[in-house]
Formats: C-alpha cells, sequence, structure tokens
C-alpha cells in the first residue's frame, strides 16, 4: 500500500463566471481523488458537477461497505474491485446526468468533465 | 402445474428451474431472481443486482418486476418498468441473460403435500439449485403451516426414513436387501458403513444431497412409522471410564444428552470439579452425533483436539474433566438382521485369500505327491476309456500294463522297504567307520605330539594376550596341522584373527589420520603463504597457491575466503585504474579544448586567443587549474590587443583630427586587423568613408566633366586629388585610376 504523503487541490472560479463550476473529492477513506469541470452555465453547470459528485463519491461509499454490490454497468474479474466499481461510478454519474437534461431545454443542458483516480494498493486507476 | 425456468447466458443454457413445486393453487407466492444465494433463479453476475427481479403468482396469473434501477429487464424485448403480465413462453432478458419462462396453467393438480420433492433437469450446478429450493421449500412450508413443521434436514431424515422403511418391508433375504438399495449410491455405502460397525458420518448426508433424486417418492412412505423405525437406524453408546464416571457404558436414546456436574440439568452426571455445571451436549439424529461443549471451562478433548463442535464417529475418544469415554456407535438394524446376514468378521477378506491359499497348497501338494500317479492315471484313462476296451489289440496291451503295474507295485514295495534297509545299514557302518577314524585321530596323537599341540596351543594362547596376533595365529595353524580341533584353538585363532583385523583397520585410520595431517600441516603453511601472498598482493603466486591448496584439499574454506579477498582487491584495483584512466581522459580532453586558445596566445594572434579562451571558458566543469590559465591567458590577451589597438587608436583620432581622412582610415583599418570588433574603429570607418565618398563623388563629377570639355589637364588633376583623400579600396579611387591610366 502506497502511503498518500501529502495532496492538495484547489478551484479558480475564473474571471468570467459569476460562479466556480469546478470541483473537487476528496475521499480518503476510499482513497478517491476527483476533480469536474462543469459545463453549461449559470446554475446549471454547478449543479451537474454536484450531481456527479455526489453520484460518484456515494457509490464508492456504497460499495465500500458492501463489496458485494452489484457492478450494474460493467464487471470483468480481470480488473481491481476498485477499478470495477471506479467504471462503474462514472457510468452512474453518466447516466444521472443523462436522465437530468433529458427533459430540459437545450440552454439549460449542463455536462461535466471529470478525472477521477482511487489508489489501491499500488494501482492507481484513472477514469 | 409445470413452471420452468430455462437460464441461458450467450445461446448457452445454463440451468432450468421449476417452480411448481412451490407453487400452490390458489395461494400467492414470490420468487426471486438475482445474484444472491437466496433467489430462487441464480445469475452469478457482478453485473446482475442481488434481488435483480421478483416474479410474483396471486395464484392465478404471474407478473414480474424489475427491482434495480440499473439493470434493464426486457420482456419479448420491450423494457418493463412496472409490474408486467407474464404468459408462457415468454423471453425475459437480464444484462446477458435470457431466460425462457414456460408453464402450464393445470394448476389444479399438484397439492402441497404431494410437492417436496423437486425435478432438477439438465442442471449444470444441480447441488446448488437443490440446497436453494430445499430452503425456498422450507421456507413455503413455514408460511403455509400445514401442521408438517419440516426443516431441511429433517426432510432429508424422512427420505432416509423412507428407504428405511422400504427394505424393513421385506428384509427377507440379503438378495432382497440389496435390490432394494441398488439405485442408490448412498444406500450402499449406508450399509457398507453398518457393515463396518456401524459407522456413519456427515458424508453420508452430503452424499445423500447429491442422491436425492425423484425416485423416492413421497407418497411411498408414512412420517410416523418412518421415524419409529429411524430410532433405532443406529445405536450410539459410550464406554465411560474415569474416577467419576457415573456408568461403564451409556446408551445414547434422546437426541440430546447434556453431560456436566449439575444433576438437575444433565443426563450424565460428572461430580469432577473440573467439569462445568453443564459441559457438553451430544445431539444425534438418525445417522450422526455430534459432540458440542458448551463454553466450558477446561474444555472438551475429542482425540486430542479441544474442541467447540464436531461430529463424532465410532471409536473416538472425548476427554470431559478426568473421565473418558470412547463412542461406540453400532446399529440395531444390523443385529436384527445377523440372523439372516453372512457373518463378516473385520478380517473377512483376509480369511477367502487364506483358503484360496490353502487350496491353492492342497493342490499342489497333491499334484507334487502324486504325479507320477495322476500321470499314469491320465495316461490310464485314455487307456482305459471303452474304444480301447473295444479294441482286441489295445486291450492286450491294457492288460500287459496292468500286470506291468501290479508287478511294479509290489517289487516297488519290497524293493524299497529292501533297499531302505541296506542303506540304512550302509550309513550306520559309514558312521560307525567315521566315529572309529575320529577316535583313531585322536589315539594317533603320540604323546610328545600331545606335548607339541599343547606347546603350541599355550604359546598362542599367549601370544593372543599379549597382542600378537600374528604370532598367535602362525602357532595356531602349526597347531592345525597336528590337530584340527584342539581345545579351543579355532575360537583363538578366530578371535586372535578378528583382533588382527582390528588392528590393521585401526593401522590403516592411524595411517590416514597422519596423511590427513600431514596434508593439514601441508595445506597450513600453503595457506600462510597465500595469505602473505594476498596481503603483498601479488596475485599471480597467491592465485598458484590456492590452486596448490585446492589439490590437495579440494573444500578449504580459507583459500575461498582468501580468494574472495583478493578478487575483491583485484576488482577495487581495476575500478581504480578504470577510473583514472577516466580522470585522465578527461584531463585530456580539457586541455585539449584549451589547446587552440594558448596556441593562438602564444602566436600572439590576440584576437583569436580571446575567441578561443572564452569559448573554453563557456565549457563547464573544467579543471580549476585550466580555468585559471585559460582566464589569465585572455587577460594578458586583452591587455596585450589593449596595448597594440590604444596607440593605433590615438594615432587614428589624431589624423582625423588633422583632416588626414585617409591616413586616419587606414590606421582604423589597421586595427581591426588586430581587433575587428573594435566599435570605434568600424564607426569611424564608416563616418570616414562616407565623408570621403561624397567629396570624391564630387571631385569625380568635377573631372568627367572636364574632361567632355576636353579640359584633360583639369581632369587629371582632379581624378589625382581623388586619388590622394581617397583609401585604396574605395571605389572612386579604382574608378580614378582608371580614368587616369585612358587620359
Amino acid at each position: 500500500m502506497i502511503e498518500i504523503e501529502s495532496y492538495y487541490a484547489k478551484t479558480f472560479q475564473g474571471p468570467y463566471l459569476n460562479i466556480n463550476e469546478d470541483d473537487i473529492l476528496v475521499d480518503l477513506e476510499n482513497r478517491l481523488f476527483a476533480v469536474f469541470d462543469g459545463f453549461g452555465g449559470g446554475s446549471v453547470g454547478d449543479a451537474a458537477v454536484d450531481l456527479a459528485k455526489e453520484k460518484i463519491g456515494s457509490f464508492f461509499s456504497k460499495v465500500s461497505v458492501d463489496p458485494d454490490a452489484t457492478m450494474p454497468y460493467f464487471f470483468s474479474p480481470n480488473y481491481l474491485l476498485e477499478t470495477n466499481c471506479l467504471i462503474n461510478a462514472l457510468e452512474i454519474a453518466h447516466a444521472g446526468l443523462i436522465a437530468n437534461n433529458k427533459n430540459r431545454p437545450m440552454s439549460e443542458r449542463a455536462g461535466v468533465s471529470c478525472l477521477v483516480g482511487i489508489v489501491s494498493d499500488n494501482i492507481l486507476s484513472l477514469a | 402445474m409445470n413452471v420452468i425456468i430455462t437460464v441461458s447466458k450467450n445461446g448457452n443454457i445454463l440451468n432450468t428451474v421449476e417452480l411448481a413445486s412451490f407453487v400452490v393453487k390458489g395461494q400467492s407466492s414470490t420468487f426471486y431472481i438475482g445474484r444472491s444465494a437466496d433467489c430462487h433463479v441464480i445469475l452469478d453476475d457482478q453485473k446482475i443486482s442481488r434481488q435483480q427481479c421478483q416474479i410474483n403468482f396471486d395464484g392465478k396469473l404471474w407478473k414480474i418486476k424489475n427491482l434495480s434501477d440499473y439493470v434493464d429487464v426486457t420482456v419479448n424485448n420491450s423494457q418493463i418498468y412496472s409490474e408486467v403480465l407474464l404468459s408462457s413462453g415468454d423471453l425475459l432478458k437480464i444484462d446477458d441473460y435470457t431466460m425462457v419462462f414456460e408453464f402450464n396453467s393445470e394448476y389444479g393438480d399438484t397439492v402441497l403435500d404431494d410437492s417436496s420433492t423437486n425435478v432438477v433437469e439438465d442442471s449444470q450446478d444441480q447441488t446448488a439449485v437443490v440446497n436453494e429450493n430445499t430452503e425456498t421449500m422450507h421456507e413455503n412450508f413455514d408460511e403455509i403451516d400445514n401442521g408438517t413443521q419440516t426443516v431441511m434436514e429433517e426432510n432429508t431424515e424422512t427420505e432416509t426414513e423412507a428407504v428405511e422403511v422400504e427394505t424393513e418391508d421385506e428384509p427377507d433375504t440379503i438378495d432382497d436387501f440389496d435390490q432394494s438399495f441398488d439405485e442408490s449410491e448412498l444406500t450402499e455405502n449406508g450399509f457398507e458403513a453398518q457393515e463396518e460397525g456401524g459407522l456413519v458420518d456427515a458424508e453420508m448426508l452430503d452424499e445423500y444431497d447429491d442422491n436425492y433424486e425423484d425416485d423416492y417418492a413421497v407418497d411411498s412412505y408414512d412420517d410416523d412409522e418412518g421415524t419409529k423405525v429411524l430410532s433405532g437406524f443406529a445405536k450410539f453408546s459410550l464406554e465411560l471410564f474415569g474416577e467419576f464416571a457415573p456408568y461403564d457404558t451409556f446408551n445414547l436414546e434422546d437426541s440430546e444428552v447434556f453431560i456436566g456436574r449439575d444433576a438437575q440439568k444433565c443426563k450424565i452426571v460428572l461430580a469432577d470439579p473440573e467439569v462445568s455445571s453443564v459441559h457438553a451436549v451430544l445431539r444425534k439424529n438418525n445417522i450422526t452425533c455430534t459432540l458440542e461443549d458448551l463454553q466450558s471451562g477446561n474444555g472438551t478433548i475429542l482425540n486430542g483436539k479441544r474442541i467447540n463442535k464436531k461430529d463424532i464417529t465410532n471409536g473416538d475418544e472425548f476427554i470431559i474433566g478426568g473421565t473418558t469415554f470412547t463412542v461406540r456407535i453400532g446399529s440395531e438394524f444390523i443385529d436384527s438382521q445377523k440372523g439372516m446376514l453372512m457373518p463378516v468378521e473385520e478380517n473377512q477378506i483376509m480369511e477367502v485369500e487364506e483358503i484360496v491359499e490353502v487350496m491353492d497348497g492342497d493342490d499342489e501338494d497333491f499334484e507334487g505327491d502324486g504325479s507320477l500317479e495322476s500321470s499314469t492315471m491320465s495316461k490310464g484313462g485314455s487307456l482305459f476309456s471303452k474304444e480301447s476296451l473295444k479294441d482286441p489289440e489295445k486291450r492286450k496291451k491294457l492288460i500287459i500294463y496292468a500286470a506291468v503295474l501290479v508287478a511294479l507295485w509290489v517289487f516297488l514295495d519290497d524293493g524299497e522297504s529292501a533297499s531302505d534297509s541296506a542303506s540304512k545299514k550302509k550309513s550306520t557302518t559309514k558312521v560307525e567307520k567315521v566315529k572309529e577314524a575320529v577316535k583313531a585321530g585322536e589315539a594317533k596323537l603320540t604323546p610328545e605330539q600331545a606335548a607339541q599341540a599343547e606347546s603350541l596351543y599355550q604359546l598362542g594362547q599367549a601370544f593372543l594376550i599379549e597382542g600378537k596376533y600374528p604370532e598367535a595365529i602362525s602357532e595356531f595353524e602349526k597347531l592345525f596341522v597336528i590337530k584340527k580341533d584342539y581345545k579351543e584353538a579355532i575360537q583363538l585363532n578366530q578371535l586372535a584373527k578378528e583382533k588382527l583385523a582390528q588392528l590393521e583397520k585401526a593401522e590403516l585410520e592411524r595411517r590416514a589420520e597422519e596423511e590427513r595431517a600431514l596434508r593439514k600441516k601441508k595445506v597450513k603453511e600453503l595457506l600462510e603463504k597465500a595469505e602473505i601472498a594476498v596481503k603483498e598482493r601479488s596475485v599471480t603466486s597467491a592465485e598458484n597457491l590456492f590452486v596448490k591448496i585446492r589439490e590437495i584439499d579440494p573444500d578449504n574454506y580459507d583459500v575461498t575466503n582468501l580468494e574472495i579477498d583478493l578478487n575483491a582487491w583485484k576488482k577495487e584495483k581495476a575500478e581504480k585504474e578504470l577510473a583514472e584512466t577516466q580522470k585522465i581522459a578527461e584531463r585530456k580532453r580539457m586541455v585539449d579544448s584549451l589547446a587552440p586558445g594558448k596556441a593562438l596566445f602564444l602566436k600572439e594572434e590576440w584576437y583569436r586567443a580571446i575567441g578561443e579562451l572564452e569559448k573554453f571558458l563557456a565549457i563547464k566543469s573544467m579543471d580549476e587549474d585550466l580555468i585559471k590559465d585559460g582566464t589569465d591567458m585572455l587577460k594578458q590577451a586583452k591587455a596585450k590587443l589593449g596595448e597594440v589597438v590604444e596607440p593605433l587608436l590615438g594615432k587614428a583620432r589624431s589624423l582625423k583630427e588633422g583632416e588626414d581622412l585617409k591616413g586616419a582610415y587606414n590606421v582604423y583599418n589597421e586595427i581591426l586587423k588586430y581587433d575587428p570588433t573594435s566599435v570605434e574603429a568600424l564607426n569611424e570607418m564608416d563616418d570616414i568613408k562616407f565623408t570621403l565618398t561624397s567629396r570624391a563623388q564630387k571631385i569625380y563629377r568635377e573631372a568627367i566633366i572636364a574632361e567632355s570639355l576636353g579640359l584633360f589637364e583639369k581632369a587629371k588633376e582632379k581624378f589625382q586629388e581623388i586619388q590622394q583623400i581617397t583609401p585604396e579600396d574605395n571605389e572612386y579611387y579604382i574608378k580614378s585610376t582608371d580614368r587616369l591610366r585612358n587620359l
């Protein structure tokens, strides 16, 4: 198990927007680190980021208490549980966002690009 | 009713699940499809939820519901969101799994009471499914509560009971018994186990599960009767031994027997202070008996191991406090059948083998003794055949044979006795003769010889005692010439020989030891030399010594150590040399890079020297002395350059002030030869050139005009003027020179 010596994360609102559409997620218990960059504009992009963050975080906390949890989107025994979990978490967030955008006019649809990494033993899985 | 779900994945049928047994007409039941082992249809895939789908039967209709948000479930390729009605032949799809749901709606002919057997066909995971079904069955039973509160184990029990009843019904012959058990391995096993002293264990139960098929129809037995029979299926008894043992033998009849100190709670009371009030319990069902420790203070030791719960088998020993219990498992059933069964001892097979051997032996004996007889008999047999009797010639032969045989027999009889007596006589006479000869030999010893022998014997003995074994042996040899077995000469001789051999051996050992010591000494000397050689780092001599030592003593540790030392030193040396050469090469490179600057410096080409030196100084990680040299030279070169350039500059300036532009220009040009980058020289030269060119241009025009007007003298003057004021490299100087030549 690689020790995480230190970490640092910061987001910057930028000069043009009234609200910060970026976010970070650090879950030391699951050794999960993520950065989110939302887009879509005021009060939509940040909501999308919150949604994605919540979905990913909650899936990980769910799996951490129940390793036998269902991996609804993807499961390969070749990967670590954490990696499978990561893929599924992103898929869940993706599905959540799509569902969220489905019934909205084009101007109110939002998206998130994110980079999530999880450190398990000595393997870092990125997605 | 028949409800079958066929599960397949990627076109391969995984298993078929039959739900009919859980269905009761008019009653609702619920089934689950999912990953969990509790589900009726298990889909072993992480992508499937533990409870993915719920199939509801409301007594009439089948409905399906998706319980998971994530995984899509389709019925006939249309996704289901809420509860959907299922009809026979519907195609369910969950992820990669495809399920075909089939049922016929005549659900009226089955009632729960008849449905405790499950049909599992073509199932890859039979055991699992069976277990699962049984569990659910149990659940259903509980739900419905129809009086027969049945748990899985009991179920199996009753199944076994059924078998038992069948066997009990027709216990007339062993054959019958076997036949009734033929179909199932379980019963065979069971039977064998009983044969071997009623040794029954849990394996039987497991195996029973495996063989659990619908061969044993439930309606073929009656619960009550079965239980009765079963109570006597296996007889468990305990042999107690110890100070506090209340009985010698205890028959286990109840399903639970508590052992402990408390007389009110326990059946076997041990008034032993080491025993807890309720120490352990023995639980018995028809085939197994389990010993469980009830968290006692001093524990229960089964076959030398402290256990908490374990099945016990025949011959097991467990200790509670100071009392030892030996488990005996017998079977009343077998006992009752004993009269009908062939008596079987533990070593039955051995006995059979023995019998065969004995038979063989007899045969052999028979053949050996009567081989002649039998062979003649067989020959005779051919002659005695009816055909031979018919043939007159053969009949004749036969008669002759018979006569001969009779005669032979008679003769043999007489002859044998006669020859026997003769040989006996002969042998006795021989023996007598031998005895006489011996006596004669002894008697032959003259008194002198006797004295000699005695002296030889004494001498030999003395030598032997003194330890002069060769001498002793020679004396004994001499003695043997006179007499073979004089007193204990032979033994003494033997002793002497042995001693001699021992001595020789000891001698050999001593020599070997000496040799070894010698070798050791030599090795030591060589080693010392080698050590010195290694210390002095004389590699070749040391290596020679190593080889020598190795020849004498191939596995000498010291040599290895020394060699390691030497090798380490050699390696170190090589490394040092390498480093040295590297250093030298590096130095050379540095010096080389300084060389061009230095050469130019020495040639007093200051400007180029400065350039080269600056280039050298720009190279990083140079040796300090070289850098110092370089900088020194650079400084010097700069100073020298200054020395050369400064006076010229002064001259040029003064010439310029004196309006001798051409002179100044030439001086500046000279300066540029020394210092091509001299800013002042370049600027001034530019200025001068510009001024002179404009002046020369003006004069040149005037000269051309004068020439065209035919004023050649004037033109000539003008051209000469241009030549005077412009330097040689000016264009007007060159032009005017050309013109002058033409004039």
